[in-house]
């Protein structure tokens, strides 16, 4: 094989220099073609040693090997010119709360199809079909890639089920949402986040980790794959407050309790007398006798409620829970056919014990912030008070202002324990077949 | 593992914090608008053809059976860069990454890896970085043709012209004729010498044949209609880009200089109908939206349509900022001077982009920026850059002189 002079070379195989104009250029150009009409292509004998090279190039333009090396170095020129515009971009945003940890994760569409693919028909579109007939996939990735700990102590966060999606401006997204729950916040939150790392080193994902009017950002990439955040610990008066509320939320929405709180309550603005029942002759001794009722139930609750919360006892939920629709099913026959009449208290505090374990699993799943333990243990009862208290403080007088009617023992005294009675006996019935 | 807070995300400041914290608290408000699709058949994403290719899926997937295939794994990482560059899809500079990485952090990869990785790294404006991989592999390979031609490259980015001219005195030894006379006329252009550049490439096309292929057709038409048109002759620019369309390829660096030319020539109907499906490239999308912007008076629904445009175009160039993407730097220029005029981040962005790439048409972003942020300083640098270079070009003298006041 010829030796190809090369362009700007002498015969004596020196290299000329720069500005030799285009006419130079040209009489070598043409004693180049000329010395390789019987060759390989110029430019497979000059990048042969580069296999990797040659292979591209042999694909880039497999019928015209002449146009190659102009072709490459339209790419070595454009290169620093790519007008390039949709990044890689995911976007994670955890809300910190004092008892619950939740995020909202962002993933390309594009980015799930090149790391697990998506387009089921490889037709070039995504659809929600196809989206959801790879959700398993989708969420296992999205498990498999993110990890969080408070303080060294590793964290689950549970998917939830659903997917839903969003056109952000780089295009379609999947959103995921997580949460965490029964962990309040330690001092630290270590998230390592590994998403799409593997499939595109450029991938960023952006996250913010908000706790109240706090915000912190900083960006994952393929060297910084774990980040810490310093979290703030809520103030003992702060963690009060807010398993305040939670208490007085439990209580509202805890219609079980509530149910058998009232079931107790009917007959407090009555007395029994040779077998029958009469109205109370005043609102005092109706006051009392509700206010014996509530503070024996409060009094039992909290009891079993610390003892579960500090975890010195436990009682499973498959069986505190059908317990406590008995509880309210035995209330009711009280009622219906009186066999305690004088001590509803002692009802009330034999099962709040009961109901005290049924509070004590809502606090297992709100999470008791480690360095607030007593102060949200507090708060936590005494919003389930404040709870109380509000009902009976629309419940009483109403109850106490119809005592008189001739009605009340059979209408609302019976016919409201039937009505709770039967409701009991499917909550029983539910609970302990798992229905 | 590092900490993280406010001020100290990555040492990059309180703004690019707060770029960052708006990035995703926008992106995910809530998933205010995150929604489930009525219909299966719902389109939630339409991927780019380097996706679509079933071909492409097989190699990747015949890849991942012999992920250690030097040549397979480059060949197929190279045909990821010309996508990113023709469709100007940044993301497809990660996927080549990726597909090499059991090269890519090695101290001394292949050289061929380390080509790739100077690609990536020279898309990314991170140009030091680039060019020490090439001179890494010059180093081994004195003799590597596209190390020696890449350097050329990285030196006119930055504007460093005698740089790359001594860079081509290296390499044209390695290039074919053609290649080389194009090279050249790249550096002449940067120069008193535009006239020679555009004699070169007058001839590069006249001397095209039937053997010639499409894809230097194209380029060696698109590289004429721009000069002509850095020599004010635009007439005969919008002759070359009209003899580009029948072509059938795209190149969204070649829609977007055309847009320009249109945009300088009061024709901003014609870059609205040419790019109003472009919406999704930044920088495609930055001229729609100026063109928008000329045309004045709209209907409610363009009005409507520009403004979610726009938004999401503000939204993207925020993203980019936030992750410390230069590259953004043009296009996030030209948006602040024309779209959104803003002095204060023109100004911030074009002093940002000034400092990593040199380029004419970034010249004369870096000009309308400091005239409209009122930063004498910047454009002076401008200014001191193309008398030293001798650089001639209609369209930055123009913005000179509307900078300065002349007609």
């Amino acid at each position: 094989m010829k030796r190809t002079r090369y362009l700007g070379e002498d015969n004596h195989g020196r290299h000329g220099t720069h500005g030799k104009g285009i006419e130079e250029l040209e009489a070598l150009r043409d004693a180049t073609e000329k010395a390789d009409q019987d060759s390989l292509p110029l430019f497979f004998r000059v990048f042969r040693a580069v296999p990797g090279w040659t292979a591209f190039l042999r694909r880039l333009s497999p019928a015209g090997v002449g146009v190659v090396p102009l072709a490459l170095m339209v790419m070595l020129a454009m290169g620093p010119a790519v007008m390039a515009h949709k990044s890689s971009d995911s976007y994670l945003r955890v809300t910190v709360g004092d008892a619950r940890l939740a995020g909202v994760w962002h993933l390309a569409l594009h980015d799930l199809e090149f790391a697990i693919g998506i387009d089921g028909n490889e037709n070039g579109e995504i659809t929600w079909g196809e989206l959801k007939a790879r959700k398993d996939a989708v969420l296992d990735y999205a498990r498999s890639r993110l990890d969080l700990e408070w303080d060294g102590q590793r964290l689950e966060p549970a998917f939830e089920a659903e997917l839903q999606v969003e056109q952000l401006a780089n295009g379609g997204y999947v959103v995921l949402r997580w949460g965490v729950e029964g962990s309040g916040p330690g001092q630290a939150l270590t998230v390592q986040n590994r998403v799409f790392f593997d499939s595109n080193p450029l991938h960023r994902g952006l996250i913010v980790v908000e706790q109240g009017a706090r915000v912190q950002q900083a960006i994952f990439n393929p060297r910084e794959t774990q980040l810490r955040f310093d979290l703030e610990q809520p103030s003992a008066w702060r963690a009060f407050l807010s398993f305040t509320k939670e208490g007085i939320h439990h209580i509202w929405l805890g219609y079980d309790h509530v149910l058998f709180l009232l079931v107790l309550l009917l007959p407090a603005v009555l007395r029994r007398e040779a077998a029958r029942w009469v109205p109370a002759e005043g609102f005092r001794p109706a006051f009392w006798n509700v206010i014996r009722i509530v503070t024996a139930f409060t009094i039992a609750h909290s009891i079993t409620l610390s003892l579960a919360a500090l975890g010195w006892v436990r009682l499973p939920s498959r069986v505190v829970e059908p317990l406590i629709a008995l509880s309210i099913l035995i209330a009711a026959l009280n009622n219906l056919r009186p066999r305690v009449t004088s001590g509803s208290w002692g009802i009330a505090f034999g099962f709040g014990l009961i109901h005290g374990f049924g509070f004590a699993s809502v606090l297992a799943d709100l999470g008791l912030p480690r360095g607030n333990l007593i102060q949200a243990l507090v708060g936590f009862n005494l919003g389930v008070e404040l709870g109380q208290l509000a009902i009976v403080s629309v419940f009483l007088p109403l109850v106490y202002g119809v005592r008189r009617w001739a009605g009340y023992p059979a209408w609302i005294l019976r016919g409201g324990s039937g009505l709770a009675a039967l409701a009991a006996l499917n909550w029983v019935w539910q609970r302990m077949s798992g229905a | 593992m590092w900490d993280a807070n406010l001020t100290t995300v990555r040492g990059r400041g309180f703004l690019r914090g707060v770029l960052l914290a708006a990035a995703v608290l926008n992106s995910c408000s809530a998933g205010a608008a995150a929604y489930t699709p009525s219909s299966d058949d719902e389109v939630l994403e339409r991927l780019p053809a380097g996706l679509r290719s079933s071909q492409w899926r097989q190699d990747r997937a015949a890849l991942a059976d012999d992920p250690e295939n030097l040549s397979d794994s480059v060949s197929m990482a190279r045909s990821y860069l010309e996508t990113a560059r023709t469709e100007g899809d940044s993301r497809f500079l990660g996927y080549a990454q990726s597909i090499l990485a059991p090269w890519w952090n090695q101290s001394s990869p292949p050289v061929d890896v380390r080509m790739i990785r100077a690609e990536v790294f020279a898309s990314a404006f991170e140009f030091d970085r680039a060019m020490a991989e090439m001179e890494a592999v010059l180093a081994s390979e004195p003799a590597h043709g596209p190390a020696l031609a890449g350097r050329i490259e990285v030196f006119l980015a930055r504007g460093d012209v005698d740089g790359a001219r001594r860079a081509f005195d290296l390499a044209k030894t390695t290039m074919t004729p053609r290649a080389a006379v194009w090279v050249l006329s790249r550096c002449d252009r940067v120069s008193p010498r535009l006239p020679e550049a555009v004699a070169s490439a007058e001839r590069l096309v006249s001397e095209m044949g039937s053997e010639t292929g499409v894809g230097e057709r194209y380029t060696m038409l698109a590289w004429l209609a721009e000069l002509q048109m850095q020599q004010g002759r635009w007439n005969e620019a919008s002759a070359r880009f009209a003899a580009l369309r029948p072509l059938g390829k795209r190149d969204v660096r070649v829609l977007a200089l055309e847009a320009d030319g249109l945009l300088d020539h009061g024709r901003p109907e014609d870059v609205v109908e040419r790019l109003k499906g472009e919406t999704a490239h930044d920088g495609l999308a930055v001229r729609l939206l100026d063109a928008w912007m000329r045309r004045g008076k709209v209907d409610e629904a363009e009005a409507a349509r520009r403004d979610d445009v726009r938004r999401q175009v503000e939204k993207r160039l925020s993203d980019r900022r936030a992750r410390g993407d230069a590259s953004a730097l043009p296009e996030e220029v030209r948006y602040w001077v024309r779209v959104q005029p803003d002095g204060t981040k023109a100004v911030a962005c074009a002093e940002e982009l000034w400092s990593v790439r040199r380029t004419l048409e970034d010249a004369r972003r870096v000009v309308e920026a400091a005239r409209l942020g009122n930063h004498a300083a910047l454009q002076k640098a401008v200014t001191d850059w193309m008398t030293r270079l001798g650089v001639q070009d209609a369209r930055l003298e123009a913005a000179l002189r509307r900078s300065e006041g002349r007609p």
